[in-house]
C-alpha cells in the first residue's frame, strides 16, 4: 500500500491571498508546536506502555494542534466559498469533505515513525469519511475545547 | 484565583480522558501532514534542524513514494498505535 501520495493543496490555490495567510499561519505555528512535542518526549518515552499516559501538557498541546488545524481549514473553506455542510458553523465533516476533495487517497496518507528497534505508521485520516468522521483523536480534541 | 482553580479541576478531567499520548501522536501526525500539504515548496521546509537533531525525531520518512515527491516527514517512535 502506498504510504503517501502527492498532495499539495497550495499549488492549486497558490495565487490566492488566503493561501498565503494559511501558509504563514502554519509556519508560525509549526515551530512552537514541534518544540513542545520534542520537550514532551524528553520525559515520556514513545512506547506502547505509555499509550494512555496523560498530562496537562499533552492536553494543552493537543488542543493547540486542533486549533491550528481547524483554523487553517476553515480559512480555506471560507475563502473558497464552501458553505457548512450542516448547520451554520463548520465542523469536522466540512474538514473531512474538503481534505478528501483536495487530497487523493487521504485515508492512506500517513507518517512513518522509527525507533531504534522498529518502524510503524500513523494514518491520522483513516476515519475521515465524506459524511462521517470516525476519529477518536479529533473527537477528543473537541471535548477538550468544550471543557477547557 | 477561583477561576484558575476551576480550570485546574478541568485539567484533571481532560488529562485523564483525552490528553493522552496516543491522541497526541495522531493529532501531531495530522498537523504535520496538513503543514506539508500547504507547504509543498521545498524552500519552505523548516524541519532540517529538527530532523538532524540527536533526538528520537531524527529519522526521515523515506518511502519510495515520498522520495519521489520530495516529501520528508519527521516523526517519532510510537509502535502499535
Amino acid at each position: 500500500m502506498p504510504l503517501c501520495h502527492h498532495f499539495p493543496i497550495d499549488t492549486k490555490y497558490n495565487s490566492e491571498e488566503w493561501m498565503t495567510n494559511c501558509k504563514n499561519y502554519l509556519e508560525t505555528s509549526y515551530p512552537p508546536i514541534n518544540s513542545r512535542i520534542k520537550e514532551i518526549f524528553r520525559y515520556v518515552e514513545l512506547d506502547p506502555l505509555n499509550h494512555n499516559t496523560f498530562s496537562y501538557e499533552f492536553s494543552s498541546t493537543l488542543r493547540d494542534i486542533g486549533s491550528v488545524f481547524g483554523s487553517v481549514i476553515e480559512e480555506s473553506l471560507t475563502n473558497i466559498g464552501i458553505k457548512p455542510f450542516r448547520g451554520r458553523k463548520y465542523d469536522i465533516i466540512d474538514y473531512s469533505r474538503f481534505l478528501n476533495s483536495e487530497i487523493n487517497d487521504l485515508k492512506i496518507i500517513g507518517l512513518k515513525i522509527k525507533s531504534n528497534f522498529e518502524e510503524k505508521y500513523v494514518y491520522p485520516f483513516t476515519g475521515f469519511n465524506e459524511n462521517e468522521v470516525k476519529s477518536k483523536w479529533w473527537k477528543d480534541i473537541l471535548i477538550l475545547n468544550i471543557m477547557i | 484565583m477561583v477561576e484558575r482553580y476551576s480550570n485546574l479541576k478541568h485539567h484533571d478531567i481532560d488529562c485523564r480522558n483525552q490528553g493522552n499520548l496516543s491522541n497526541l501522536i495522531y493529532a501531531w501526525s495530522a498537523f504535520i501532514l496538513l503543514y506539508y500539504s500547504y507547504n509543498s515548496d521545498d524552500s519552505l521546509y523548516i524541519t532540517p534542524n529538527f530532523l538532524s537533531s540527536d533526538t528520537i525525531f531524527s529519522n526521515l520518512l523515506n518511502s519510495p513514494q515520498i522520495a519521489e515527491n520530495r516529501y520528508h516527514f519527521p516523526l517519532a517512535t510510537f509502535p502499535e498505535l
